[in-house]
């Protein structure tokens, strides 16, 4: 018999069905399939009929809280339209207005459920005060009390809406600092907060949108003719010749010579540098105080023989010789919004006929820091009875030397943008630590026939596991994510929420991958923190010559139960209430023993330590009987593309030392691996390649001899 | 040169001027440093820049497409937000635009001299022609003042409704020449519908009615042509309807009008379109600078008005 043969390696005989195995599979996906496509739909279907979960309506008492040292009684009266709000006005006169982040910017927690602040914005664009009315936040409510969460979110009254925006997650004195281990909602609320107050202030006119915006504050005063030359005052001219030439044998004859027939002069006033120079304080400051906000002030000045006014608005309300045109948009100016001026309060200006002032409405969609042009038109009736008509722009550009520096870019950058860019280090060793795993499996037979390299590469990966992955860099991933993910799925997937946060986001993206591949033993048996706990002080119990207990498997596998009760039962809670959900996933000690490092309450820290305990005796007790999270990505498990653990013939039969060695019981007394249980620690792989070990090499060494007698 | 021309090619292809609605192209010396193409009221619109400085076209061609975007919320008959929509819809319209004020004004004027071959509100019995209904004259150009205009107040007499169709492409083609002219542009060749060439360098136009091209400058040309929109093949119906009969007449198989501007020359030529070549001897000879070229139903060419805008005559091929 050739040493090949002998080598090559077979699935347990008991197996037979490899050939309905790969129908299996795809059965499996193609349900697995159909139910995504389902949930997807439902939840599509769901997101358009957004339920309007009603915000909850600010009363008296917390309208004072958000707006503290206004004085009582406040009216508060709800304005639908986009974006809804209370008007908060107090006796004094308006303070404000209360807007809702869910009714504003739809704020999703980490579950996908609705996060519901009333954020405060003051005339002034600051927020005066903010209120956590609604949240499914699972973090928050582990661990980190209420107040808290209200001390964060109090924490943004007095932050000024004007000032340069703030990185999301950069330190920054203007925002409260996260709150330590909750940095994924924390990162959501602060966003929620700001975007709300920023698009409200914007929609009030409390703050001009992005873009250029002008400097209202900035004065010099200016003369005229520095006015005109650096184009703060732009000229429209037509001369009589022409004019006389354009409109041809007219009734009523031009006059031979003298002035202009057209000569205009244009400003927006908005700038003081230009609006207080041109008129003098008293006529700027009356002009300023009867302009809305995000309204634009416009002067024409007229020398020529045509007036610009005319006199048909007197009638009509619409002045029917001006027309201020700015890109697609044609503006009629309007009696209501005119203001008549005698004089300017400039020595050097020409002497002008007519001054008007016009008042250009927010509404009209115009924008005073865009170029645009006033077209002034003038119309004869010729002796043939046809109509002449002949018109003369001015266009106008503000010099950029009267914007302001920009207060905000409108949009903000995603939150999770900056959640990425903000720890390098981290993400860069966490993918160099998935790569490792992953090109460990890659090149399984060349590490397993090693077993010293195996077993020192194995116990130092895992200490970095627990030291940097779970102390340091907070990977733990936890059943709650699991949870909040199919929640996700049924009422809206946002990636964003889930890219939040990009430790856990890539190992669970290698875990999806590797799901498929291995099966979950990658995550439990390399990845996982806690896991890796348990196995370092069950390694050195172990050298410490403390006695294994050994379950027998009939008992072994009906506990394995327990763990998937735990995760239904979980799961099955989150429906009912995520709050009680969350209490019962506390029976994973991972947020004890990992994230907040033992520092907790004592009943947490007992319950842990009893685990690790058990741990001592039982390897990795936790993982085999109670890990909700190891049951939920067991069930998938099921889906594995591969099966590149390799077993002998005799494994089972002749020969059951792999069933004691193995890390969690997952081998059954046929000498089967159950993938639901295997967490790919490759040490049966390891044994069934070491001569020193298996049963089978040991044996197949001591025949050699036989084999060649002439030795 | 041909390296880098293509260069300049791929550089405006990328840039994707104005949202991707046109395309710059670069060519020789010779030939326009610029062509953009783009579409106004539905009729492809192509403008030829000369001149060496890119930027400043750039810069020149991006305001023109918003002013055929401003201007088509004037007058499309497309766009339910459009003025001239709104009026339709509602029968009056306040405060309109200076351009729909003197383009009704101009328009109803043409009606005056045209005797009525030009009619703004024809809408009707377009409406009518083009669902296929039997012809019917236009009751509303029998009214007396089916359109009451002031500048602060457009209102239309029960039933009317009107159409810019035959007018504004000339008023848009007015509009971008003016446009470009305040960017420095003269020496160009606007086409938004209708054809002007404001510059005094004499070009080579091609007139189909001539079956040749004529060399111009300074002038605007309109062409209406039956077969470029035939509602009905059997039925002889086309687009170009006589408003008093309801009709489209066979009278001319191209009829191109040159004129000082462009909404003059549209116009024009689609009131020409359907008059009689006696017709439109007289009413060409009673309208100073305006000439005519067009093609009758049998082919010969007859050539009215002021010879010297259609450049002498003289043939350019």
């Amino acid at each position: 018999m050739g040493a090949g043969e002998a080598r090559t390696t077979a699935r347990h005989p008991a197996l037979g069905l490899v050939e309905i195995l790969p129908i299996v599979h795809r059965l499996l996906l193609i349900a697995a399939a159909a139910l995504m496509t389902t949930a997807f739909s439902a939840s599509a279907a769901t997101r358009g009929a957004q339920p309007a979960a009603p915000p909850v309506a600010p009363d008296p008492a917390l309208a004072a809280r958000l707006f503290p040292g206004v004085t009582a009684p406040l009216s508060i009266v709800r304005r639908e339209g986009t974006p809804p709000l209370w008007q908060v006005d107090a006796p004094g006169g308006p303070s404000g207005v209360i807007a809702s982040t869910w009714d504003v910017a739809q704020s999703a927690g980490y579950s996908g459920q609705p996060i519901d602040i009333l954020v405060g914005i003051t005339p002034g664009a600051r927020i005066s005060g903010a209120e956590l009315r609604r949240h499914n936040e699972p973090i928050l409510t582990l661990g980190i009390s209420t107040a808290d969460i209200a001390r964060y979110v109090g924490g943004f009254s007095g932050f000024d809406l004007t000032a340069p925006r703030v990185e999301a997650f950069a330190d920054s004195s203007h925002l409260p600092p996260i709150i330590a281990g909750a940095t994924v909602s924390t990162g959501v609320i602060r966003d929620a907060i700001l975007r709300t107050a920023r698009t409200v202030a914007v929609s009030e006119g409390y703050i001009r949108p992005a873009g250029g915006v002008i400097d209202r504050v900035t004065f010099s005063q200016r003369a005229w003719s520095d006015l005109v030359a650096d184009g703060s005052v732009a000229h429209a001219a037509m001369s009589l010749d022409e004019a006389r030439r354009r409109f041809g044998e007219i009734d009523d004859p031009l006059p031979e010579a003298g002035m202009p027939f057209i000569e205009a002069w244009i400003a927006v006033l908005d700038p003081p540098s230009i609006g207080r120079s041109l008129l003098g304080h008293a006529a700027f400051s009356n002009i300023v105080a009867s302009v809305g906000p995000g309204d634009t002030s416009i002067l024409i000045a007229g020398t020529g023989f045509h007036s610009h006014r005319g006199t048909a608005y007197l009638d009509s309300g619409v002045f029917d010789r001006l027309e201020l045109i700015q890109s697609e948009r044609t503006i009629k100016l309007r009696k209501a919004d005119y203001l008549r001026i005698d004089k300017l309060a400039l020595d050097d200006a020409p002497r002008f006929k007519e001054i008007s002032v016009f008042r250009i409405p927010s509404s009209t969609g115009f924008v005073a820091t865009a170029p645009f042009r006033i077209e002034i038109s003038a119309e004869r009736t010729r002796k043939d009875g046809t109509i002449a008509t002949l018109r003369s722009a001015a266009t106008y550009a503000l010099p950029k030397s009267y914007f302001a520096a920009a207060v905000s870019d409108g949009e903000p950058q995603p939150i999770w943008v900056a959640a990425w860019q903000r720890k390098p280090f981290t993400i860069a060793a966490v993918a160099t630590m998935i790569a490792w795993v992953a090109g460990a499996f890659f090149v399984q037979e060349f590490f397993v026939s090693r077993p010293a390299l195996w077993l020192n590469g194995r116990l130092a990966f895992l200490a970095v596991t627990l030291v940097f992955l779970g102390w340091i860099a907070k990977g733990q991933l936890s059943v709650i994510q699991v949870v909040a993910f199919l929640h996700a799925l049924l009422n809206g997937f946002h990636w964003e929420t889930f890219l939040i946060e990009p430790v856990i986001f890539m190992l669970w993206a290698f875990l999806a991958l590797g799901l498929l591949f291995w099966g979950r033993g990658v995550y439990c048996g390399w990845l996982c923190p806690f896991g890796a706990l348990q196995e370092l002080l069950n390694e050195a119990a172990k050298r410490l010559g403390v006695r294994q207990v050994e379950v027998p498997f009939a008992l072994q596998e009906r506990l394995w139960a327990i763990k998937y009760a735990l995760f239904v039962a979980i799961l099955g809670l989150s429906f009912y209430s995520m709050d009680r959900a969350i209490v019962l996933a506390e029976a994973e000690p991972f947020k004890t023993a990992i994230s907040m490092s033992f520092l907790r309450e004592w009943p947490f820290v007992a319950f842990a330590l009893a685990l690790l305990i058990a741990g001592l005796f039982i390897e990795r007790f936790y993982c085999r009987y109670l890990c909700p999270l190891g049951a939920a990505l067991a069930i998938p498990a099921k889906l594995k593309l591969f099966d590149w653990l390799h077993r002998r013939p005799q494994c089972g039969r002749e020969c059951r030392f792999c069933e004691t060695q193995c890390t969690v019981g997952a081998i059954d007394t046929l000498g089967r691996i159950n993938p639901n249980e295997c967490i790919l620690c490759l040490r049966c792989q390891v044994i069934m390649n070491d001569e020193a070990q298996c049963v089978v090499l040991k044996r197949r060494a001591g025949r050699r001899p036989e084999l060649n007698p002439s030795i | 040169m041909p390296q880098s021309r293509r260069r300049f090619i791929m550089t405006a292809m990328a840039a994707g001027f104005a949202g991707g609605i046109g395309l710059l192209i670069g060519t020789r010396e010779q030939q326009p440093a610029f062509v953009w193409r783009g579409a106004a009221l539905g009729g492809e619109a192509r403008i030829s820049l000369y001149g060496p400085d890119h930027d400043a076209a750039r810069a020149a061609l991006a305001e023109v497409v918003a002013e055929i975007e401003r201007l088509e919320q004037v007058f499309s008959l497309h766009r339910a937000t459009s003025e001239l929509s709104r009026l339709n819809r509602d029968g009056a319209l306040d405060a309109p635009s200076r351009d729909l004020v003197e383009v009704a004004t101009a328009a109803i004027g043409w009606r005056e001299r045209t005797g009525g071959s030009f009619d703004p509100t024809i809408q009707p019995v377009w409406l009518a022609a083009a669902a296929g209904k039997p012809a019917t004259a236009d009751i509303c150009a029998r009214a007396g003042t089916p359109v009451a205009i002031t500048p602060s107040r457009i209102a239309l007499a029960p039933g009317c409704a009107l159409t810019f169709n035959g007018i504004a492409q000339g008023r848009i083609t007015d509009r971008v020449t003016e446009l470009l002219a305040r960017h420095g542009f003269i020496d160009i060749v606007v086409d938004a519908g209708e054809l002007r060439l404001p510059g005094r360098t004499r070009r080579a136009v091609g007139i189909p009615a001539a079956k040749a091209a004529v060399s111009v400058a300074e002038v605007a040309i309109a062409t209406s042509e039956p077969k470029s929109l035939v509602l009905d093949p059997r039925g002889f119906r086309h687009h170009l309807i006589d408003p008093r009969t309801g009709d489209s007449p066979r009278h001319w198989q191209s009829i191109s009008v040159f004129a000082p501007t462009a909404e003059t020359a549209d116009a024009l030529s689609t009131a020409f379109a359907i008059l009689p070549h006696d017709a439109v001897a007289d009413l060409a000879a009673s309208i100073t600078d305006v000439a005519v070229i067009g093609a009758d139903w049998k082919g010969r060419v007859r050539r009215y008005g002021d010879a010297s805008m259609t450049g002498r005559g003289e043939a350019v091929s």
